[in-house]
């Protein structure tokens, strides 16, 4: 009987400490949680809807279609063509037997930014000089 | 969408084998952390249920888990987002490395393309030229320049960041102004006599006697004179020149390097000797860092051999078989001292064949710079644009005569050179059933029955008819200038101003 008596008191106040300990714990817990994982969503989420490295490898697609395009036509012609959120320009430079042919992409919202562009030098042969003339 | 994130991580430059390990330790961790936190879990639980029951408790078992689990919780969410982040990143670098590779390439290509345009002398070039050119988006290029048989070698290095993209290319020289005409018979002592069969397409420059016709046995006898196209005349032709002298350099040097093959010795790490009669030499003989293979005696070769980047040299004493399997591609130089044997099937893409005796083409898959004093067409062999068939007058004492002849059915586009040291020493004999598709540059004589499509600029015609000899004539040539391609281009050598233009990417 004595021993019962023992266990119970033992018991209630093994309850009240555990309970203690564990809400402190947990409010601990809780605002590391929140101070961690608020910043670690919101970096995460900019990282999501960033679309640079996109956007980047489809200027360098369309930068070199644009420059395969001045080689294979042979349109050494200055030119600027607006596609989906691009703006293409093209810009040619005249030299003895040469033409540097210069492409830029930008951003068709902000086109004095400029997102990647492409630089090549083509030797004229005589019967592609006529063409220039 | 895994193999998408795959494809940037290789795109980034890690091995995809190092990646899949990473992913697999990165796999078995997160399991060891899940056992570890559910045998904590665990503890906890029957610590607590000692607690209740068995009454030996402490405090320090009374802690709870939360913590260690948000901790737990925050490193697994960590994890995740660092590799959302390197993910990013990857895709970001890889991008970049996108452009970046575009960047050194087109450097590379434009270097060679500014080099080009400024030479304007050939005693410059001559001389081997690296050039240092600066680009845009802080890119430049490195251009070197030497000779490869007739042609010009380039050799271009694009560097763009920590990118290096390599670029070459065979150079030719657009014609001069001589090859405009589709001929120039630069004999100021004989007429140029059409007889038979003969037509000419194209412009015809001759000496002060023109162009008549001329009458064979067995043969139509042409109405009027058959050119359609001017005729030029000049008191005092000359036959166009061509710088021989770098040529036949260059040719004594192979000579060198034959001679030097048959001297014994080891060589040193970039030189495979080969000694033994007969050799047989396959591909697996030579490591990539061979440059030059002597061989003392005949050989046969067998297998494929490709140089984009190192040339190679293949000098032979005696003479040189290919077996039906061979493929020869790139900068491969082979020079032997007897015949050369190019079997049918044999595919050549572009090499110097140089032999001091004589060539015998069979095949018809063959792109090459064919040099010898003697080189023979056989019937249905080809060579195709832009070879060369150069006959020039060797170095070596008692040189065997010099010929090149197109058998029936045989085709040639690009050039020949016949540099005979004099009109009679030589013939180049073109039959009926043979076309040459480019130009025929000859200081000798010319027995022409085929096909041209292009130039012949010559200073003599010949053919014998029992019992007379007949110079200055043509009785079934057929020559068209119009049909040449605009594109053609010929050695460099005809004109001191040059155009230099890409004749072939490597």
């Amino acid at each position: 009987m004595e021993n019962m008596e023992k266990e119970r008191r033992l018991h209630i106040k093994l309850h009240i400490n555990e309970s203690g300990f564990t809400l402190v714990e947990t409010v601990v817990s809780m605002s590391l949680f929140l101070a961690v994982i608020i910043p670690l969503i919101v970096s995460v989420g900019n990282f999501m809807m960033d679309n640079k490295s996109d956007t980047l490898r489809r200027a360098t697609v369309l930068a070199e279609s644009e420059m395969n395009q001045v080689v294979g036509m042979k349109d050494f012609t200055e030119k600027e063509t607006k596609t989906d959120n691009f703006l293409i320009e093209r810009k040619i430079e005249n030299g003895f037997r040469i033409v540097r042919v210069h492409v830029t992409i930008a951003a068709f919202k902000d086109p004095q930014r400029i997102i990647a562009g492409l630089d090549k030098s083509i030797l004229l042969s005589p019967s592609n000089l006529e063409i220039l003339k | 969408m895994c193999s998408k994130y795959l494809r940037f991580i290789v795109a980034a430059g890690v091995d995809r084998g190092t990646f899949l390990e990473w992913i697999c330790r990165c796999q078995f961790y997160y399991l060891r952390l899940l056992e570890r936190w559910y045998q904590n879990m665990l503890h906890s639980y029957r610590t607590q249920m000692n607690t209740v029951y068995r009454h030996t408790i402490s405090k320090k078992e009374e802690a709870g888990f939360a913590l260690p689990s948000i901790l737990f919780l925050i490193t697994i969410l960590s994890l995740a987002a660092l590799s959302v982040v390197m993910l990013h990143y990857l895709q970001r670098k890889a991008a970049m490395l996108d452009l970046a590779r575009v960047h050194a390439l087109y450097a590379a290509q434009s270097g060679i393309s500014e080099f080009l345009a400024q030479q304007t002398s050939l005693t410059n070039i001559a001389a081997g030229i690296s050039t240092e050119y600066s680009f845009p988006y802080n890119s430049k290029a490195t251009v070197v320049l030497s000779r490869w048989g007739c042609f010009f070698l380039i050799r271009s290095t694009g560097i763009s960041g920590a990118l290096r993209t390599n670029a070459a290319a065979v150079v030719g020289d657009n014609p001069s102004i001589d090859f405009n005409n589709a001929l120039v018979f630069a004999n100021p002592n004989h007429q140029l006599v059409c007889a038979g069969n003969t037509s000419i397409t194209g412009n015809v420059t001759t000496g002060k006697g023109g162009v008549i016709t001329g009458t064979l046995q067995g043969l139509p006898t042409p109405r009027t004179i058959p050119v359609q196209g001017k005729v030029s005349q000049q008191a005092n032709i000359q036959l166009p020149q061509y710088r021989t002298a770098e040529l036949l350099n260059e040719m004594s040097e192979w000579d060198k390097v034959i001679a030097s093959a048959g001297i014994n010795g080891s060589g040193d790490s970039t030189t495979l000797v080969l000694r033994g009669l007969p050799t047989i030499l396959q591909p697996r003989m030579i490591a990539p860092s061979v440059a030059a293979v002597s061989i003392n005696g005949d050989v046969v070769i067998q297998g494929q051999y490709i140089r984009t980047e190192n040339p190679l040299t293949i000098a032979v004493t005696g003479s040189v078989a290919f077996s039906d399997s061979a493929r020869i591609r790139g900068l491969i130089k082979i020079l032997a001292a007897k015949q050369i044997t190019i079997a049918p099937n044999v595919e050549f893409d572009f090499p110097v064949v140089y032999s001091q005796s004589s060539i015998a083409l069979l095949s018809d898959q063959v792109r090459a710079q064919l040099f010898a004093p003697s080189i023979t067409f056989n019937s249905n062999a080809a060579a195709r644009y832009p070879s060369v068939a150069v006959s020039a007058q060797s170095q070596l004492p008692h040189p065997p005569k010099n010929q090149i002849i197109m058998e029936n059915g045989s085709r040639l586009e690009g050039t020949m050179l016949f540099l005979a040291p004099a009109a009679d020493t030589g013939v180049v004999i073109i039959k009926e059933g043979a076309k040459l598709i480019g130009s025929l540059y000859s200081t000798a004589y010319i027995t022409l029955d085929g096909s041209i499509d292009g130039t012949v600029i010559t200073k003599e015609f010949y053919f014998y008819q029992s019992p007379t000899t007949y110079l200055g004539w043509l009785k079934s040539a057929r020559i068209n200038r119009t049909a040449l391609p605009k594109s053609y281009l010929v050695p460099p050598g005809f004109s001191d101003s040059p155009k230099l233009d890409i004749l072939d990417w490597l």
